[in-house]
């Protein structure tokens, strides 16, 4: 029963960092545009295509494959911010959706028509799949990694953000970013950083999801993005640690209806899982740790 | 149009022929205001004038027609972060403190382009000692006051040569009112350039070397704070009340 218990605490936490870290990248693009960013699914995508093909082709290590699609996923962000963004740049916040929409979809379809439109293997190594043996407790390798890695990336981001002068430029940049320009800092290096910052977490969301399922489809970023968004609203809009901890709780409270509601209500857990968040957001409309000024 | 430092020119900031609209609004419209070095300069009128248009547009956060000169320099071309990074800031309106960053941050992000931060945030915390009181305190938490006077020393953070400053005493109590224009003249002595809107018009002449008077977008009036204080005219506009 113990162990049951774990299993779920560590499966409830393992899916919450993989939204929490999505959910972050999707804030901190809002946090300096004011807009979420529908194509980081996409960059997730690509991050993942990248880990299968290095693997694949090359047959280079696994390890370096992974640290590689960080690196796509980081730079690719950067530059669909450069080439469809900062076009856009001071338009209407409609106009800029559509262009994350246009962005996911012409991602979407090069993946359909130069990759492939069904999923791809990943050859997951045999250790990442994997159970240790805490004191008697089986824990699986791929959930320790997953809380691991998001706890790293976290706290690594959390020192960045508070630390150096471009993390302290975000911050200020979320909360007024007309005025974080007369601090004599380029908005071009803010933004850009913004979009490389975001697009490493969807690399690291993507292979911890592609891990997780091992492969790879043109659609694989769509839920998981769908799910941090909605991990985001829960948060609080505009605030980075809202969506931190808005994902950790969507994936506890997804979990938790997996593990509880019987075989026939199962098909209803997004349903019911989003009626309890509609809920919570009727008595709290700014979310968890959201400001009434955030959404510009 | 020159891209080179005139040093023998006296002037720190030109402002020629200035415009600012706003869709088919022209808030400002052929602006010539000077500021020369190591002066104290005030733009004063009525509500919607256009003096904080034409602040915001001198810095590049409002799209401007005109040219701007900043210490000899053609600057027209350069972007906010240039001119900062130039010798110009402005302390905006409302203060606009990052509220949720602590007093220490707002001064570091303050300092991001200045050669030694260290030691200019030194002279701003023994300027304002509530400021090294509450140190690690979240911005939002200061009172209007302590608030204004960190959108002041955040400004000289970037070790500025050209100050704007816009309504630095609005909202605030009397006596805080005192130490910030206290703080206005200072800059003077520390060979800051000074270009001051403010809705106190009276205390603003005071300290100001000269004077423009902006009405509809244009500037209608100008001279020195002395002349400015006895115009008939300015007392029926300003200062009905003390006739």
């Amino acid at each position: 029963m113990t162990e049951i218990f774990a299993q779920q605490v560590l499966n409830a936490l393992a899916l919450g960092g993989v939204y929490a870290l999505l959910g972050l990248g999707l804030a901190m693009v809002f946090s300096v545009l004011g807009m979420i960013n529908f194509a980081h699914g996409e960059i997730m995508t690509l991050g993942g295509y990248t880990m299968v093909f290095i693997s694949a082709t090359f047959g280079w290590p696994f390890l370096l494959a992974v640290i590689l699609s960080f690196c796509v996923a980081a730079g690719s962000a950067a530059l669909i911010e450069r080439v469809a963004f900062r076009p856009v740049r001071g338009a209407s916040l409609t106009t800029m959706l559509l262009t994350t929409f246009a962005i996911s979809s012409i991602l979407h379809v090069l993946f359909q028509n130069f990759i492939s439109p069904r999923p791809i293997a990943l050859a997951v190594p045999s250790w990442l799949t994997s159970t240790l043996d805490l004191g008697g407790m089986r824990i699986g390798t791929l959930q320790s990694i997953s809380i691991t890695v998001t706890l790293v990336a976290l706290s690594g981001l959390v020192a960045f953000l508070r630390f150096s002068t471009l993390g302290l430029a975000m911050r200020a940049a979320a909360q007024d970013f007309t005025i974080t320009r007369l601090m004599g800092i380029s908005a071009n290096r803010v933004i850009v950083s913004a979009f490389a910052i975001s697009g490493l977490l969807a690399g690291l969301s993507g292979f911890l999801w592609v891990a997780q399922r091992g492969s790879v489809d043109p659609l694989m970023g769509f839920v998981p993005v769908l799910k941090a968004f909605i991990a985001v609203v829960l948060g609080g809009m505009g605030s980075l640690g809202g969506a931190v901890l808005g994902g950790f709780l969507l994936g506890i409270l997804e979990v938790t209806l997996r593990a509880s509601l019987n075989e026939s209500l199962l098909p209803f857990r997004d349903a019911i899982s989003l009626s309890l968040i509609i809920g919570f957001l009727v008595l709290r409309p700014n979310g968890l740790l959201g400001r009434s000024d955030a959404v510009r | 149009m020159h891209d080179t430092v005139d040093k023998t020119d006296q002037s720190a900031l030109v402002l020629r022929g200035l415009g600012v609209s706003y869709g088919v609004i022209q808030a400002v419209r052929g602006l010539e205001l000077t500021v020369n070095r190591g002066e104290i300069v005030t733009l004063i009128g009525p509500n919607g004038a256009g003096k904080s248009s034409t602040l915001m547009a001198t810095v590049g956060l409002a799209d401007r027609e005109g040219t701007v000169e900043l210490l000899g320099q053609d600057v027209s071309e350069f972007g906010t972060e240039q001119l900062v990074r130039a010798g110009l800031t402005l302390s905006p309106e409302g203060r606009r403190i990052f509220p949720y960053l602590t007093i220490a941050e707002n001064l570091r992000l303050g300092g991001a382009t200045a050669k030694n931060p260290k030691e200019i945030e030194q002279r701003m915390l023994e300027r304002f000692p509530k400021l090294r009181a509450r140190y690690t305190q979240t911005a939002g938490t200061l009172s209007g006051g302590e608030q204004q006077m960190l959108a002041i020393a955040r400004a000289l953070m970037s070790d500025p040569k050209v100050v704007l400053l816009d309504e630095p005493s609005l909202g605030l109590a009397p006596k805080i009112v005192d130490a910030i224009f206290e703080t206005i003249a200072d800059l003077k002595t520390l060979g800051i350039s000074v270009l001051l809107v403010e809705q106190d018009v009276e205390r603003a002449l005071q300290i100001a070397d000269r004077g423009y008077v902006m009405s509809h977008g244009e500037i209608q009036v100008q001279g020195s704070s002395s002349d400015l204080l006895t115009n008939t005219d300015l007392k029926d506009m300003f200062f009905g009340e003390r006739k």
